[in-house]
């Protein structure tokens, strides 16, 4: 991944509008220049409402220098079992794989399937688009988002475990080849080989989630009570995976709402104001008017 | 060869005997730690297969095309689960 591409993140509440808040810093920075990528995470997939454009995984172009795509997790899902049944129908034995394949049809339906399709999707982006200045991801849902971004250090947790308890059965292995046939030479161990490959993966997404200059998570509210409580939940949760809000966006602003309560509940200085529209904010032209009526000065990207 | 030359090639022979057999039983329970211990990690692995508590599922889909080992294992652990005791007791040859 280049080290100059910074992934911005939008999440919140359901409806309090992280998909037009990214679709307008997505617009905002291109203004500026900047080469931007536009992700829709968010299984509702509001970016093609919000462009009038209809998205897909494959990019599309929505003006000079910005790019869109929508993630189809179950496609992503859908690749990532295909791959693993083709190993294994590779590795195993005709009537093994023949009992695992009665479990792959309802392993689509495990709990975390689309969480990992996510991260496989962001792995994938941020690879192949290593040229861009910024991407954009306008995220799903709040519950889908805390696992996406708890994902690697949970998958760490479990990693390191089963690292250190293959590492003492190759050293139990070792012994018994080294009394029976007296040399230490053993056969290399796959499955060691795949944990510290899954360990180096997950170690990198973790390291850029937490690098500050990388990776920026914005947390969209409304000025409201019930979008306040579960911000405050996102908040507390991502400081448990040692993550941190790098910009509150105050989306349907009004003026006599004052900040200093996000300041107070959030312990947080500055922050970005998108003033209620009186038109709705759909189609690039609405989108740009309103961009030339709103001060970026207070956001940091 | 005299006499006590060959007392003390049977002592050698006898000795390498005792050896090589103490050898086998010592290898014999460390084999069977060993599997023991591939069991427990192919349950932790695989526990999503027989209702146990498992990592999440991409380490448990990442790993499954290695460890089908385990996963054979772990099917043959539920036909002797019933009976532990007399598992361990024909690794120990006792009685």
């Amino acid at each position: 991944m280049s080290a100059n591409t910074k992934n911005i993140f939008f999440l919140g509440k359901g409806g309090v509008g992280k998909s037009t808040s990214s679709a307008l810093t997505a617009l905002y920075l291109s203004n500026l220049g900047k080469d931007v990528l536009l992700v829709s995470m968010d299984p509702a997939h509001n970016q093609s409402d919000i462009f009038e454009i209809q998205l897909s995984e494959k990019p599309v172009k929505l003006k000079d220098n910005l790019i869109a795509k929508e993630i189809d997790i179950n496609f992503w899902i859908k690749k990532y079992l295909n791959d693993v049944e083709s190993q294994i129908k590779h590795s195993y034995s005709y009537l093994t794989a023949l009992n695992l394949e009665n479990y792959f049809g309802i392993i689509k339906y495990s709990p975390g399937i689309e969480e990992y399709a996510l991260i496989s999707a962001y792995n994938e982006i941020t690879e192949s688009f290593q040229e861009k200045d910024y991407i954009i991801f306008d995220m799903p849902p709040t519950a889908l988002t805390l696992k996406f971004f708890g994902l690697p250090k949970l998958s760490l947790l479990w990693l390191d475990k089963l690292l250190d308890l293959r590492n003492e059965i190759i050293k139990k292995r070792e012994i018994i080849t080294k009394v029976k046939f007296g040399t230490k030479e053993i056969e290399r161990d796959k499955i060691i080989n795949k944990l510290n490959k899954q360990i180096s993966s997950y170690e990198k997404i973790k390291k850029e989630f937490e690098d500050k200059d990388k990776t920026k998570i914005n947390l969209v509210l409304n000025p409201d009570k019930l979008s306040f409580s579960e911000s405050g939940l996102i908040v507390k949760k991502l400081r448990e995976f040692d993550l941190y809000i790098g910009n509150i966006i105050v989306n349907k602003y009004f003026p006599e709402f004052s900040v200093d309560q996000i300041e107070k509940n959030f312990n947080h200085t500055g922050m970005q104001l998108f003033p209620i529209s009186e038109k709705p904010l759909l189609g690039i032209n609405e989108l740009q008017k309103y961009i030339g009526s709103v001060s970026f000065e207070n956001y940091s990207i | 060869m005299s006499i006590f030359s060959k007392i003390l090639s049977k002592i050698k022979s006898g000795w390498k005997y005792y050896d090589n057999a103490a050898k086998e039983k010592a290898v014999d329970v460390m084999e069977y730690e060993l599997s023991e211990m591939e069991n427990i990690f192919g349950l932790l692995v695989l526990g999503a297969f027989i209702g146990l508590p498992s990592p999440p599922m991409q380490i448990t889909l990442d790993l499954i095309p290695e460890m089908e080992k385990h996963f054979i294992q772990m099917l043959h652990k539920v036909d002797t689960a019933e009976s532990p005791i007399s598992d361990l007791v024909s690794i120990f040859d006792v009685g």
